[in-house]
């Protein structure tokens, strides 16, 4: 008899505990579905951030054979790395961002922010002056007479072009802002300098976009 | 009946170290108080996971499941045209490393940097056929798809991850199209692949 209560007494505790369980996790808000997307366009009275970034390069030669992040490299060869310049972008959520990103180290880049559908791809080309005069699109390399590819493909611009990324920032959050041609990215999204070859892609070329809560 | 008093026993050994208020309560209430309190615990876990789904930029040890985090029940849009028509039921089969469809609708997964399948062959009652992609980007990136071939080049819109779409061609011909993501160098790293369309009463 007295078992028979205990028994009773646990199923109801952890009935309990379920109920529990299911109605705090009702309680959260359920429009999560687009929560991975910062908006593509900025609200009329959002607060624009404007950011002037360009693109630069380290480079060393090697005096002597060594290991770069465990990869036999020999003398005299040059290590590189790509780098946006700055690095860290930080904003408010809410604040209408907008990067202006210049290609002045390196043939070619594009420009994709992790997991939030924004990148370079159909992205305006602007002059100095802020004025659309190209898109990122699929088109012929202008510089192809002396350097990078005969082609540029969509979201890639060339040394000299400058992009203009334009996104409101509606969630908090810390965003990698990545160049994927000079970056080789692993099936779980890890960042690497060589690729799965061996061959060194200059990078992980990588900054970084910290949205604060208001 | 009194639970928790039956016998007399010296029980209360074991319990000794419990709180004194907590002595005074009976069994039940003990219970009950000991569900609470873990419930508590439960709720506050659930809320800390729920708060570390919300960042997605931010590279985690554990994948939390789809159905947790959303991310995965994006809406599909379906175009105006699309639900006018009425879609064969496909068949899905494998024929020397291609995915065979018979009908013409084909679901197609991105990631980096991977479409899948990559090897189609869709066979349809009769052409022209129009066929459509639900594409699904899986991956952390934005992604987006092209068909090339026999006097077609069709690109999608891009679309951002976690996000579906529907994506209709219009095929004339038999024979075999390119398909690939043209989003930089998502193609040449593994972002490509071969459809063939074959009509019912097509020889190849």
């Amino acid at each position: 008899m007295k078992l028979t209560f205990r028994v009773v007494q646990l199923l109801l505790t952890v009935a309990l505990i379920g109920i529990t369980g299911v109605v705090v996790s009702s309680l959260q808000p359920t429009e999560r579905a687009t929560a991975a997307q910062l908006s593509p366009t900025c609200t009329a009275n959002a607060p624009v951030r404007e950011f002037f970034v360009v693109t630069g390069e380290w480079d060393t030669t090697l005096k002597g054979h060594l290991k770069d992040r465990g990869k036999d490299r020999q003398k005299d060869e040059k290590l590189e790395r790509y780098t946006f310049d700055p690095a860290t972008i930080i904003v408010h959520v809410g604040d209408c961002v907008v990067l202006r990103i210049h290609d002045l180290k390196g043939s070619h880049h594009n420009v994709t922010i992790e997991g939030t559908g924004i990148d370079s791809a159909g992205a305006p080309i602007i002059d100095d002056s802020g004025t659309a005069i190209g898109t990122a699109r699929a088109r012929p390399n202008p510089n192809a007479a002396f350097e990078g590819p005969a082609d540029l493909k969509d979201g890639e611009f060339a040394r000299g072009e400058q992009i203009e990324l334009r996104f409101q920032a509606d969630q908090p959050g810390t965003f990698r802002i990545i160049c994927e041609v000079h970056t080789f990215i692993g099936s779980n999204g890890e960042l690497k300098g060589y690729d799965d070859s061996g061959k060194p892609m200059g990078g992980p070329m990588v900054g970084y976009l910290v949205v604060l809560p208001r | 009946m009194m639970p928790g008093h039956g016998g007399g026993k010296p029980e209360l050994q074991k319990v000794a170290r419990l709180p004194a208020f907590l002595l005074r309560l009976s069994q039940f209430k003990k219970t009950l108080a000991i569900g609470v309190v873990l419930s508590i615990v439960m709720a506050l876990f659930i809320w800390m996971l729920q708060l570390v789904a919300e960042y997605p930029g931010v590279e985690r040890t554990f994948i939390l499941p789809s159905w947790f985090t959303g991310s995965a029940e994006s809406p599909v849009q379906p175009s105006p045209q699309h639900a006018q028509e009425t879609l064969e039921k496909n068949e899905l089969g494998q024929s020397g490393g291609y995915t065979v469809i018979r009908g013409t609708e084909v679901e197609i997964n991105e990631r980096e940097y991977k479409l899948e399948p990559n090897q189609i062959r869709i066979e349809v009652k009769s052409l022209p056929a129009t066929i459509t992609f639900v594409l699904h980007n899986q991956g952390r990136f934005s992604h987006d798809f092209e068909v090339k071939g026999h006097g077609i080049d069709a690109k999608a819109p891009k679309f951002g991850p976690g996000r579906t779409q529907e994506f209709e061609v219009t095929f004339g011909e038999p024979g075999e199209y390119e398909i690939l993501c043209p989003l930089s160098n998502h193609a040449e790293r593994g972002m490509r692949g071969t459809l063939v369309v074959k009509g019912e009463h097509d020889a190849r």
